[in-house]
């Protein structure tokens, strides 16, 4: 089948048109990755906190980290900005609250398992992954400890082992995913003694926490964080203060992180498959552009030969023509000359 | 603008450069916040200012005069016997006099005080036109409670007419009409419109002249209104008697016009008590002291914007109704302690209804006169005080001992809970009519079991030892138990033992 010029631009086009929407499409759409179905995740809800630290405890047990510094029992250590650790996958601290000299509120740290995670969304060796229980799980086996993770994380979670030797580890919540495959619960959840954390499906906490805040509007802040930041976390948040006073970041936006990277990323597999077209193209040009060249001098050095010839036998006519005339010249003034010669004896004996 | 401004300022700066002197008697009176200070800002009934307004410590100048054994009338004219707020001048008329008036008077008043060395103020430009002045205002809003007022009666003989009038448009003369007074704020709003004076200044002239005419009367001075220390140390009559304005002693709010229009069971409300348990009139009567339903209607008038009676009185956000205002006195320190667990909102259950809309309108029309809707009102009243059950048959205390680990149990002092709780009750009468019928002082603990609340349902029938985490939306026994105790201490302040100290509530083990 031959395919005529109208034709191919027709296709040419048609294929432009459908390249050109593509990444307005998923913004526009009203499909959103909205989690697993039964995906899991944790309530906790700040106005239930007391800050007397039993999940640092229980985080601490169920992984066999050694024993902090300050004992669980210190609760001076509230007060400090702690960050999660490698040793330590969660922390609690207080906040002096805006509504009053001594009214302090709790916020509790740890992954927040988020549903389009930006340490996953960055790592080239797919050592993260989001499972359908709701844990964002860790693959030390094909981490090759590039950090990115770390920088990627819009809420600082995850950590390195710099103390390690050999074989670094990035570490950070697990959401207990080992303990939940056998049906417990995270251990921070299981022994918070107020039910300030509860574990559940992702979507019936949800619910839980509009209850909340409509049966007790006065009490909490009319928003769920980690309902929509950063595309949605499995981990939720109550609170009676502004979160921004716990510490949070209100300026995360409702994108996942890996919406800000997939419109230039997705152009990756377009330039990997035209650069190949491309340069064996222009290659392809270059080198007929040299054969027409070398063609094209071919050419001229045969017209210039031809036209040398010619030239030459011209000039050689020409010569010769000039020769001959020369020699004519030559000749009738040699019988000029003769016959003059021939004539004037004649005359001078006459004139003696 | 901006460079207009700074040329001013770099003006006013060369000029300083080129003063040979400085008034060395000049009163240092910088970096101050008082009462007494005001901004005269006269010119901008005219025009834009074009340099800022003048920060005025009126006080210190009183007070100064004061030591020259001058008065009032140097800088204030008077008027028809009473000094006119303005300075010196009755009126505003013309944009220069005015401009002349205070830089001629105050200029040269400074600029004598100087020869005569006496304490002065400035005389340059930039001196007492200051962009960003050191002198600032803090008024403290004086508030003319029921006790002032009282004492302003005491004072005035019962001659309301001292301060109160109304204005007869044909004759333009004040008038008095004895059982319609109004507020001030009925009439004098925040600006000065027309002939009607905005309430500021309306309020000075009054106050300031007739304690200026009467001997032995209030504060003059601008501290002594002004001044949070000073107005602390008014004396506060305790109960003073209730104001008479021909109001009723109690009536009923109706939601219905007649029989055809039925909507809801009458409120019986007493007038009353509720002028006891508010500031002022002004609380509810937010426009003027006119019937609720002169504005709002059971159908909406535009004089009230449309809010019809009961929107007016449900609604949840506004102060001036009943839903809003009680559900205000919820955050009382003994209230909130079981008003944090229980779901407040209003309207969820039908008995909420029935709490306020008890009169049926049958009982109403068999009633002859404004007299029998008093005495229903009563009847209802007194009927609220004795529905209440007596507590009887509860434990004197608990043991929780079944879910027991790492603590003892807790000894749960039940019965002293209660009593404590029914005292807050006590004590407060809107409490006392809210918390009718049996035993509804349980429901805060034991809830969602109304119906039994004289036998309520063990805890762990619904909150279980184990398993209770699961997002069902039911805590565990123990987290529940933790979460009720903890939610109402806080709530009620009660610091000790604190949320964190196991070993305050429990025995070690």
């Amino acid at each position: 089948m031959s395919i005529s010029r109208r034709r191919f631009l027709k296709w040419a086009g048609a294929a432009n048109l459908a390249l050109i929407p593509g990444k307005s499409a998923i913004a526009a759409s009203n499909r959103h990755f909205e989690g697993y179905p039964q995906g899991g995740g944790v309530l906790f809800d700040s106005t239930l906190c007391i800050g007397c630290r039993k999940c640092e405890k229980g985080c601490n047990e169920v992984n066999d980290f050694p024993a902090p510094v300050k004992p669980f029992d210190d609760l001076s250590v509230l007060d400090e900005r702690r960050r999660t650790g490698n040793t330590a996958f969660t922390v609690v601290n207080r906040y002096k609250t805006s509504d009053g000299s001594d009214t302090t509120a709790y916020r509790k740290i740890q992954c927040n398992h988020c549903l389009e995670p930006a340490c996953a969304a960055v790592c080239f060796v797919k050592a993260f992954n989001k499972t359908p229980t709701g844990a964002v799980e860790y693959d030390a086996s094909v981490c090759v400890g590039c950090r990115y993770c770390m920088m990627a994380c819009p809420f600082d979670v995850p950590t390195f082992e710099y103390n390690e030797a050999f074989n670094p580890r990035v570490q950070k919540c697990t959401l207990c995913q080992p303990r939940l495959e056998e049906g417990l619960l995270p251990g921070c959840v299981e022994i918070c003694p107020t039910d300030a954390l509860i574990f559940g499906e992702r979507k019936k906490l949800l619910k839980i926490a509009r209850n909340r805040i409509e049966n007790h509007p006065d009490q909490y802040i009319d928003h769920i964080y980690g309902e929509h930041e950063m595309g949605g976390t499995s981990w939720l948040y109550l609170s009676g203060v502004p979160f921004k006073e716990l510490g949070m970041k209100e300026d995360l936006g409702i994108k996942p992180a890996l919406e800000f990277t997939s419109g230039a990323l997705s152009a990756v597999p377009i330039v990997i498959g035209l650069w190949p077209v491309l340069l064996l193209g222009m290659y392809g040009v270059s080198k007929r552009l040299d054969k027409e060249a070398l063609e094209e001098q071919d050419e001229a050095i045969k017209v210039s030969l031809e036209n040398a010839a010619e030239e030459a036998a011209k000039k050689l006519e020409t010569a010769l023509n000039k020769a001959d005339k020369a020699k004519k010249r030559e000749i009738e003034t040699a019988v000029k000359k003769a016959l003059a010669e021939a004539e004037s004896p004649q005359e001078g004996n006459e004139e003696s | 603008m901006k460079t207009k401004k700074s040329a001013v300022i770099l003006t006013s700066a060369l000029l300083m450069l080129f003063i040979p002197y400085s008034f060395n008697n000049a009163i240092s009176d910088t970096g101050r916040s008082g009462p007494d200070v005001l901004l005269i800002d006269a010119m901008k009934v005219f025009q834009e200012l074009e340099r800022p307004g003048v920060m005025f410590p009126h006080d210190l100048h009183t007070k100064e005069l004061e030591n020259r054994g001058n008065d009032c009338s140097v800088c204030h004219l008077s008027e028809d016997g009473n000094l006119v707020m303005k300075f010196a001048r009755l009126k505003d008329i013309d944009k220069e006099v005015t401009l002349d008036i205070y830089h001629g008077k105050c200029i040269t008043c400074h600029e004598e005080s100087y020869e005569a060395n006496l304490s002065t103020g400035p005389v340059e430009c930039g001196e007492c036109h200051v962009v960003e002045p050191k002198l600032t205002a803090s008024q403290k809003l004086p508030s003319f409670d029921a006790s002032l007022h009282y004492r302003h009666i005491k004072a005035g003989k019962d001659a309301c007419d001292n301060c109160h009038h109304g204005y007869n448009e044909e004759t333009q003369q004040k008038i008095y009409t004895k059982g319609e007074e109004e507020s001030c704020r009925t009439c004098h709003g925040p600006e000065t419109e027309n002939e009607v004076v905005s309430y500021r200044l309306a309020a000075h002239q009054a106050c300031v002249n007739c304690h200026q005419n009467t001997a032995d009367s209030g504060p003059i001075a601008c501290s002594g209104c002004h001044d949070a220390a000073e107005l602390d140390k008014i004396e506060v009559v305790e109960n003073p008697p209730r104001l008479d304005r021909n109001q009723p002693d109690s009536t009923f709010l109706k939601s219905f016009a007649n029989m055809d229009t039925l909507m809801m069971d009458a409120v019986p409300f007493n007038h009353r008590v509720h002028e006891n348990s508010v500031s002022s009139c002004r609380t509810c009567h937010h426009e003027n002291l006119d019937k609720c339903e002169k504005c709002h209607s059971l159908t909406g008038k535009k004089e009230g914007n449309f809010i019809t009676l009961p929107q007016a009185m449900h609604d949840e956000k506004s102060q001036h109704g009943c839903v809003a205002c009680h559900a205000q006195e919820l955050q009382e320190q003994n209230c909130r302690g079981c008003h944090v667990l229980v779901v407040n909102e209003f309207g969820r259950d039908t008995q909420d209804c029935k709490n306020c809309h008890s009169v049926s309108l049958e009982l109403i029309s068999s009633l002859k006169n404004d007299q029998g809707e008093v005495d229903i009102a009563r009847i209802e009243a007194k009927a609220a005080r004795e529905t209440r059950t007596i507590l009887k048959d509860v434990p004197e205390k608990i043991d929780i001992g079944t879910i027991s680990e790492e603590y003892e149990a807790v000894f749960f002092p039940h019965r002293s809970i209660i009593d404590a709780l029914m005292k807050g009750i006590e004590g407060n009468r809107l409490a006392k009519h809210f918390h009718q019928g049996d035993n509804i002082v349980c429901a805060s603990c034991h809830h969602n079991s109304s119906d039994e609340l004289l036998k309520p349902p063990n805890c762990s029938s619904c909150h279980l030892t184990s398993g209770g985490k699961e997002a069902v939306n039911i805590p565990g026994l123990k987290e529940a138990y933790h979460q009720q105790c903890f939610r109402c201490h806080d709530a009620m302040s009660i610091k000790e033992p604190a949320s964190t100290d196991c070993i305050g509530c429990h025995e070690q083990k």
